[in-house]
């Protein structure tokens, strides 16, 4: 009875020991000369994978290195940190964040030093709402959160410019959100695109704008990248991504929209059929549900005729 | 054969009314446990149906709502009742809100189902009851797991204040279902205040009423304060129910305000499934 005593309190204080710190498990993968990315889970947001669902990245210049998204919290901001060193002694000395989705921008904190920049609706709405989407993420993930802080990047106010041999070139684009910032590594040939293009994972649109998510990957299309870093998702090899991204917003566009102009309800939408050819993106099922309860409300919006009011 | 039954059951009554009175009275002293394990059922169920006969029935009354909702401010919610011949009115309640009626609907001349989209303000049973002519509630109901404060946060148009100069502007069109019957489906711009968010008074819709354009009353609505912000309604009325020539809405909200709008008659089909 004794023994069975001292084991049990040797796994409940062995846990507690544990659940100290969210472990992140991160490993570079490199993409070009200095170029790696972390590749992030591609479920949505659980406690298992503490918030990482995103892919992060760094270039390793000749003066320092550029991160492209700090990922979802202070301690994956961390182990981004160390990943970074056990690859390069050099400093961090840019945070470039893509848009304002909090698997995207709550890392930054890690990085005290260096310049955390990001396009004008990003500074805006991260400053506004960023407290708020991070408290989100807190119930969201748990642990993992612990002690995050935002930070509110500045302005990225070139769109050129060179570090460390590297020319980088910024493109200040919109859709997946009002302000999206793509880089393009032009030394590399490597495009870091953010939300703009997701692969083998259905998209997230709580603040898209379709239209204007169209026109950007077509502006996207038209860069001569080598290598397209997605925002969730596996490496594509070429143009696929884009293709895929979007095919899938033409097509959920369109379901939503056609179900709104054939009379049917928001519930009823929920029924929608996945087509054959998505059926194999990563959580496409609950993903599409989201989207439905997320954009039919606006399709409604601007689709249900007003009758006027007397009062 | 239902005038059979009150017949016979009015003539048990009268005969003694003293040996039916025991079979309610026990009726009533063992309520039917709620199939979804809702914590305040109980406290509801006294609450909004008091002492009325009640009975759980999960094959007739249907509510479809997502298990899982991000937004507790707009949780879309349809009920629907079949196979129960003519329903009276239909209550749905979210046990868990600090006021768990979110409305009762009178089908009158509508087919009785509603769609439309509520607060919750935290991972509640909703339960939905449907009373017939017997005096019966028939109730059904759906789990769904939502982030806090759905209903004790200011609400979007609250905040940006646009209501003050669009309050009731409304939105609607009418759709001929194939069997002859029309759906209405209606959005009225209106912050839908629950009256829970400290300094912000209760101000929602309270009254919404579905006429034809020849002004006979098809469809009522009572909502309450659960009704999500700037509420989408929509309904099906039977085909005796609807107008070829259009309908009128009458609304008026808790501080007295009311309008009222036209309808055009439908002038297209509704899907006959989803895409």
């Amino acid at each position: 009875m004794r023994a069975l005593l001292l084991s049990l309190c040797l796994l409940f204080f062995g846990g507690q020991v544990r659940a100290e710190g969210f472990v992140y498990d991160l490993h570079p993968v490199q993409v070009a000369a200095g170029t790696y990315v972390l590749i992030g889970d591609t479920h949505f947001f659980n406690r298992d994978n503490g918030g990482n669902i995103a892919n992060t990245g760094f270039i390793v210049t000749k003066t320092g290195v550029v991160v492209i998204d700090s990922g979802p919290s202070r301690l994956y901001g961390e182990a981004m940190r160390r990943a970074i060193k056990a690859v390069t002694p050099l400093p961090v000395v840019k945070v470039i964040i893509t848009h304002a989705h909090p698997d995207h921008f709550l890392g930054s904190q890690a990085f005290a030093g260096a310049r955390v920049v990001s396009g004008p609706g990003t500074v805006e709405m991260i400053a506004k709402h960023g407290q708020e989407l991070a408290a989100n993420l807190y119930t969201l993930v748990g642990d993992a959160m612990q002690g995050t802080e935002v930070v509110t990047p500045e302005l990225q106010d070139r769109s050129q410019e060179t570090i460390g041999g590297h020319e980088l070139r910024y493109y200040f684009l919109s859709g997946h959100t009002d302000s999206d910032l793509v880089v393009f590594d032009a030394t590399t040939g490597v495009l870091f695109v953010g939300d703009l293009v997701f692969f083998r994972r259905a998209l997230t649109v709580p603040n898209a704008n379709v239209a204007r998510w169209q026109e950007s990957l077509t502006k996207i299309e038209a860069i001569p990248y080598r290598q397209m870093v997605p925002g969730h998702g596996p490496m594509p090899r070429g143009g696929e991504a884009v293709v895929e991204t979007r095919d899938y917003l033409r097509w959920l566009n369109d379901a939503l929209q056609q179900a709104m102009n054939g009379g049917l309800d928001l519930t009823e939408a929920f029924h929608i059929k996945v087509p054959e050819r998505f059926r194999s993106l990563a959580i496409v099922d609950e993903e599409f549900h989201r989207s439905v309860a997320q954009m039919f409300p606006r399709i409604e919006e601007k689709a249900l005729p007003a009758i006027g009011s007397t009062q | 054969m239902r005038g059979g039954f009150s017949q016979i059951v009015l003539s048990a009554a009268l005969l003694g009314g003293l040996a039916v009175l025991p079979v309610m009275a026990a009726a009533q002293s063992s309520p039917e446990a709620d199939p979804f394990d809702s914590v305040n059922w109980e406290g509801v169920r006294d609450a909004v149906f008091d002492k009325a006969p009640l009975h759980f029935d999960l094959d007739h009354v249907k509510v479809e709502a997502p298990r899982k909702v991000e937004d507790g401010g707009q949780v879309p919610v349809a009920v629907s009742v079949q196979g129960l011949g003519e329903i009276k009115e239909i209550i749905l309640v979210a046990d868990l809100n600090p006021a768990p009626r979110a409305y009762s609907f009178y089908p009158t001349a509508a087919l009785p189902r509603l769609a439309t989209r509520i607060k919750v303000d935290q991972a509640t049973v909703l339960h939905a009851a449907a009373l017939t002519a017997d005096g019966v509630w028939h109730v059904g109901g759906a789990k769904v797991d939502a982030p806090g404060g759905g209903c004790s946060t200011p609400s979007a148009t609250q905040s940006s204040q646009s209501w003050k100069t669009n309050l009731n502007a409304i939105q609607a069109k009418a759709w001929r279902r194939v069997d002859g019957g029309d759906r209405l489906r209606i959005r009225v711009l209106h912050p839908m205040n629950t009256g829970f968010v400290t300094g912000i008074p209760a101000f929602f819709i309270d009254h919404l009423q579905v006429k034809t354009a020849e002004g006979k009353l098809v469809a009522d609505l009572q909502p309450a304060e659960p009704l999500a912000e700037n509420p989408v309604i929509t309904l099906d009325l039977t085909a005796q129910g609807s107008s070829g020539k259009g309908y009128r809405l009458e609304w008026s909200d808790t501080d007295g305000n009311r309008g009222s709008a036209s309808v055009p008659a439908a002038s297209q089909s509704l899907a006959a499934e989803v895409p």
